[in-house]
């Protein structure tokens, strides 16, 4: 009795030190890193949603002083549109679906540059209390975006790291069989917005 | 063993070149109490009001917030230097992430109001931006350092607690806040504040002690109290996802 008791010990004593050794090995960081993936994702996507509900405010006054820039006012209600209707779904993104999300957003951080810089004519909305504090609202907008996606491209490199390096790429090959996942990067349009160089036509 | 040794120095030579390449960029200072004045912009009357002021915030209402002023951002914007000193720092608890980081730039000439997560529904980003438009800009365009930071924490701290008053603190530099049942105000008032604008414009590091002690005795012992605490300003793992706003003067 007694020898097969210490027998059984020694095997589970054997096992939690087998166990433990894998924790290090990406066990338990492969997932964790995952959700992470999966988190900041919708942080990105929650944030470009915040921007799109600021914008038909953002229109509305802007039309109360500029109503012939209707061009202008129309780009970003229809980017707007396009950009609502592309989205990520974030358990399972595919290249494809991140680079048309990216540029449906890139085409209307396009749009909303023209009409800010339309907005440079007139000085009566400049001064309007209420735009004001939606161009302070778009701005802080814009800055928490680009935070989410720098979060979201550290946490996509983070669980890259662990699925290609070893040693957890090897715990990976064994249990979970983990892809590398695509990695956001700018699009043109995007691009282009980033670099803030709207084009003036007058 | 002499080539170890050549091979062991370049590997040294490397790691220091990599490490001074690094510290070429903007640093971030260590948070050892609630106002760092890098830039060296504040006077050190100044600074002892709003640390004291920011400990009674903190003790009191629980918001942290800390005051940075650096030389210059080193090719940063304001928005990128503003998010690192804030995810360095930790400002705020970590289930209130109640922690907010005022960052002004000497050379730039840029301030950031950094507003924790928490804290983002009452201070939002139109608040921030009017708190840098209308209170410190006008002050700072003036050459008032001292007061345009003043200023700032003191309607930073109006919006996020209310019930927190930190006028005592930070006498001489906020206006008080005027009752609204007051039609106009009270002659009395005009020639006290425009004594203490021309003390501000004509002695503007020497009379906050003169101030302090003339008028706010009381007050003066509270602030000693707040500031008792010292030596913790360390965060408390609050986060950050960049709201607020910036500005520059």
């Amino acid at each position: 009795m007694r020898p097969s008791f210490t027998h059984r010990t020694t095997g589970i004593l054997i096992a939690l030190a087998f166990l433990s050794s894998l924790a290090g090995c990406g066990v338990q960081s492969i997932p964790k890193a995952l959700n992470q993936v999966e988190a900041s994702v919708a942080e990105v996507t929650n944030q470009y949603k915040r921007r799109a509900d600021l914008i038909p405010n953002l229109v509305n006054t802007v039309k109360g002083y500029a109503s012939h820039e209707r061009e202008t006012l129309e780009a970003v209600v229809n980017a707007r549109a396009s950009a609502a209707s592309a989205t990520i779904d974030p358990t399972n993104s595919t290249p494809e679906q991140i680079q048309q999300f990216q540029q449906a957003q890139g085409g209307l951080s396009q749009a909303l540059g023209r009409l800010m810089v339309v907005v440079e004519r007139y000085p009566e909305l400049k001064a309007d209390r209420n735009f004001r504090e939606l161009q302070a609202q778009l701005e802080g907008t814009e800055n928490r975006i680009t935070i989410a996606r720098q979060r979201h491209i550290e946490s996509i490199k983070q669980f890259n790291n662990l699925v290609s390096v070893p040693p957890s790429s090897l715990t990976n090959s064994l249990f979970y069989h983990y892809d590398k996942m695509a990695q956001w990067a700018l699009g043109d349009a995007e691009q282009k917005a980033v670099e803030r160089t709207p084009e003036v036509q007058f | 063993m002499n080539r170890v040794g050549s091979r062991l120095r370049a590997l040294v030579l490397v790691l220091f070149l990599a490490s001074s390449a690094s510290a070429a960029d903007f640093d971030i200072p260590p948070l050892r109490s609630a106002v760092t004045d890098r830039a060296g912009i504040l006077s050190k009357a100044s600074r002892e009001q709003l640390e004291s002021a920011l400990q009674h915030l903190r003790q009191i209402g629980g918001t942290q917030l800390a005051v940075l002023t650096v030389p210059d951002l080193a090719g940063l914007t304001i928005e990128q230097a503003s998010i690192r000193v804030a995810d360095a720092w930790k400002l705020g608890s970590k289930q209130g992430d109640n922690g907010v980081l005022l960052l002004v730039a000497r050379d730039e000439r840029k301030i950031r109001i950094e507003v924790g997560q928490g804290l983002e529904g009452s201070l939002t980003d139109a608040y921030s931006k009017r708190i840098i438009d209308e209170g410190i800009t006008p002050l700072f365009r003036a050459g008032d350092m001292n007061g345009g930071v003043l200023m700032g924490v003191y309607q930073i701290a109006r919006i996020t607690n209310p019930d927190v008053d930190l006028a005592p603190y930070l006498e001489g530099h906020v206006r008080a806040p005027r009752a609204p049942n007051q039609a106009e105000p009270n002659p009395w008032q005009i020639i006290f504040y425009g004594l203490m604008m021309f003390l501000v414009f004509s002695m503007r590091s020497g009379f906050l002690p003169f101030l302090a002690m003339g008028s706010m005795g009381g007050h003066r012992g509270r602030g000693s109290m707040g500031g008792g605490g010292f030596g913790g300003f360390s965060g408390g793992g609050g986060g950050f996802s960049g709201g607020g706003a910036s500005g520059g003067w």
